[in-house]
């Protein structure tokens, strides 16, 4: 299996080459064949980047996405972490309205990296935080942590979907430096 | 190293030229890398520098062995009062001084070298010296100066700070320092024994039990123990071992033990091992282990007449070895002499005290004993990373000293560490960091403010002395740091944990993600507009194979006909700067 990896991958594998059938020359412009099953994205820091996770790509849960070996920042609550946000339109495989086990009275801020502040070598783990509009704002639910009654954290359920429109924020130096 | 003004908190700024590089060098990212010897780096004083209320600090170490870091202060305002980050091994002692009996006095650095001498005043007479953690050598003099007797306090430059007066009558014998810098002495005049403060004010005085006392030590609970004897010492299990009629006793709990006999026996000291080290005859010296086993035995110096000689040690750092070593000091009265030998007999140093006109014969030269017993035994005799500060009034440290800590076993060698540091005097707190992680936090007066005692600068990378760095001010370089340093802030303001965490997380380059995201199996083909015209990832060379797959063809001759075939299109297609090297049959 060949993958298309610049940063991870020397040497890429052909599989065939078009030079053009039953010609003498072939074609002028010849084609390489090879395979792949993943798309290098850049997700920049102190950035939002925003894409559609692909078509043709496997459900998978946010936590075996492989971010959080790729790079991800973890932090103590979602204001200081890496974030992110998937479109939640009215196409059926996405809805998540329904029989939710989440809190009905809540409202789902986004997904963020989770680290333990008091042990640097823990693994980070990816937490939905829901929040109680009726008791903190959106700004504020960024900033509290999960000891408050007026958020939850829960282990994320967020998975990357076909098709599915995503929002990335990757916490860089700048953003770092403009915490205080 | 950063030291500058970052969101208009940091109070030290390196655009405003008190920033001073000491030597070291930049290497990357702005790290800086000090030797250890001579170098280090000082923000110049000025009073916004002297935050009394709320300070933090933070910074970056590195250190190749945390378990035997070179120097004292990694960062700190700290002389005699102020604030510091230093690696505390529990032994600091940079000075030696050393007196006659009548009065000469030679100081000397760790390496052995004097730097000033000095005479005391009046009929001096010295007869016991000691030594406390601010680096004032305690002198009891029991000579007359204007109708009285006296001990002085004096500075590590051989000036006399201050002293107090005792009357005429008393015959001044011995002198010993507590672990709270209480003063006391014996005065075998009266039998009693008198406390003073570091100002030099009397405690109080108290009348003895025992009888014919010659020698007083304190052990490590600040209890004191009195003797008659011609030696005596505590070790670190609080046992008293003292000398008394050529024989050596140990207190235990079962009574006295008789250890050892012998001839002229005078001093005994403990060291930081608890091994016990006798001093007889005209130049012997004998060290047992603390239940009466002999060690080692030897002879020091040339003379063999019977003079007053005493025993000392140090615990130094060596270069050659980067770690830290016991040495043993022997005070030679009749050789006008102080010789040094390391742990296994070899003399390493012969400190000449006949050029000064001195024969020494106070036996504690050292700070040794009371770093033994007041910080190397407190510590639990393992090295740990100190935040200290010091709070009072702006005239006179009144609330002490407060020292948070976290033990150097918690951090990984070769390694960069973060330590921070916040006091807040309103909440009443103070809080220490290490890798952003808050490791201990204490309870502080409210309203206390940090107490300066001078207007010193502050240092980086070796310790503050009065108006230079201590080194320069003793001639010596044991307190300069060796290892890198970086990222040095200081804010006149609290950050919280999070903030640190911010900071923290600074060292670490963030880049930018390059995520593989899964697409499902694909197929891709790539167009080639000109063959190599763009670098494909990997290294490349301009030479290319060309792999053929699954033809199963066998025949040498068929594949040597469909090989010229090939090598005959690549000619036309390959440009000058590629070229195939061989076709591959698999």
């Amino acid at each position: 299996m060949s993958t298309f990896v610049p940063s991870a991958v020397k040497l890429r594998e052909y599989e065939k080459l078009f030079f053009g059938t039953n010609q003498l020359y072939g074609y002028e412009n010849p084609f390489l064949e090879f395979w792949a099953d993943t798309a290098a994205i850049t997700l920049f820091t102190d950035k939002v980047t925003y894409f559609h996770y692909p078509l043709t790509g496997p459900t998978i849960p946010v936590s075996g996405s492989g971010l959080i070996e790729s790079g991800a920042v973890a932090g103590s609550i979602p204001y200081n972490s890496d974030k992110l946000w998937k479109k939640n339109a009215d196409y059926k495989r996405f809805i998540r309205w329904g029989n939710s086990s989440k809190p009905d009275t809540g409202v789902w801020l986004c997904t963020w990296l989770s680290g333990n502040m008091n042990n640097s070598n823990s693994v980070p783990v990816w937490k939905d935080r829901w929040y109680n509009p009726g008791y903190i704002d959106l700004s504020g639910a960024f900033l509290t942590n999960s000891l408050s009654s007026v958020v939850i954290d829960l282990d994320s359920q967020i998975t990357f979907e076909p098709g599915v429109w995503y929002k990335y924020f990757h916490v860089g130096d700048d953003f770092n430096l403009a915490c205080k | 190293m950063l030291l500058n003004n970052w969101n208009n908190l940091t109070t030290i700024d390196s655009l405003s030229n008190t920033l001073i590089f000491n030597g070291g060098k930049n290497v990357v990212s702005n790290i800086y890398e000090i030797n250890g010897t001579n170098q280090n780096c000082q923000v110049l004083f000025n009073n916004s520098l002297e935050l009394r209320d709320k300070i933090t600090y933070a910074t970056w170490v590195y250190a190749r062995d945390w378990n035997n870091v070179k120097g004292n202060t990694i960062i700190g305002k700290n002389f005699r009062g102020g604030w510091d980050l230093k690696f505390n091994n529990g032994f600091f002692n940079p000075i030696f001084a050393t007196f006659d009996q009548i009065g000469n006095a030679a100081f000397g650095d760790s390496k052995g070298s004097i730097y000033f001498s000095k005479t005391l005043p009046g009929s001096s007479n010295p007869v016991a010296a000691g030594f406390d953690s601010n680096l004032f050598t305690w002198v009891l003099d029991n000579g007359l100066y204007q109708g009285s007797k006296h001990l002085y306090k004096m500075d590590y430059n051989g000036d006399i700070v201050s002293y107090a007066s005792i009357t005429s009558t008393a015959i001044l014998k011995d002198l010993t320092i507590d672990g709270n810098g209480i003063v006391w002495i014996l005065d075998t005049n009266t039998n009693t024994v008198s406390g003073f403060y570091s100002n030099c004010t009397c405690l109080y005085s108290q009348a003895l039990t025992s009888s014919n006392v010659t020698r007083i030590d304190i052990d490590t609970q600040n209890y004191l123990h009195d003797y008659q004897a011609s030696g005596l010492c505590i070790d670190n299990t609080d046992n008293a071992w003292f000398v008394s009629n050529d024989v050596l006793y140990k207190t235990t709990q079962y009574g006295l033990c008789a250890m050892h006999s012998g001839s002229n026996l005078s001093e005994v000291a403990c060291d930081k091992d608890n091994n016990i080290w006798l001093l007889q005859n005209a130049n012997e010296y004998i060290k047992f282990t603390n239940s009466g086993e002999l060690i080692t035995s030897g002879s020091t110096g040339t003379s063999t007449s019977s003079g007053i000689r005493s025993i000392c040690f140090t615990k130094e750092y060596d270069d050659t070895t980067s770690t830290y070593k016991d040495y043993v000091w022997f005070s030679y009265e009749l050789d006008q002499t102080i010789y040094k030998y390391d742990t296994s007999g070899n003399l390493e140093k012969r400190v000449l005290l006949a050029p000064f006109s001195l024969s020494p014969t106070v036996r504690t030269f050292t700070s040794y004993d009371w770093n033994r017993k007041f910080n190397y035994l407190s510590i639990g005799e393992q090295p740990r990373i100190d935040a200290e500060i010091f709070l009072g009034t702006i005239y006179e440290p009144s609330s002490g000293k407060y020292v948070l800590y976290f033990p150097v076993s918690g951090l990984s060698n070769n390694d960069w560490h973060h330590f921070a540091f916040s006091y807040d005097n309103e909440i009443g707190q103070a809080n220490f960091y290490v890798d952003s992680v808050l490791r201990q936090t204490t309870s502080i007066p409210v309203s206390a403010k940090i107490f300066y005692n001078y207007e010193n600068s502050i240092f980086v990378g070796t310790n503050a002395g009065k108006t230079d760095n201590l080194d320069e001010e003793i001639d010596s370089e044991v307190t300069h740091f060796k290892g890198k340093i970086d990222d040095v802030r200081v804010y006149d303001c609290i950050l919280t944990n999070f903030e640190l965490w911010n900071i923290y997380k600074l060292k670490f380059d963030y880049e930018d993600i390059i995520w593989n995201m899964s697409t499902g199996e694909q197929v891709y083909l790539e167009e080639i507009e000109r063959f190599f015209k763009f670098k494909l990832p990997g290294s490349k060379s301009q030479y290319f194979n060309i792999k053929l797959i699954g033809l199963n063809i066998s025949d040498p001759s068929v594949r040597l006909m469909i090989e010229d075939i090939i090598r005959n299109i690549m000619k036309k297609l390959v440009p000058a700067h590629a070229e195939l090297l061989n076709i591959v049959w698999e």
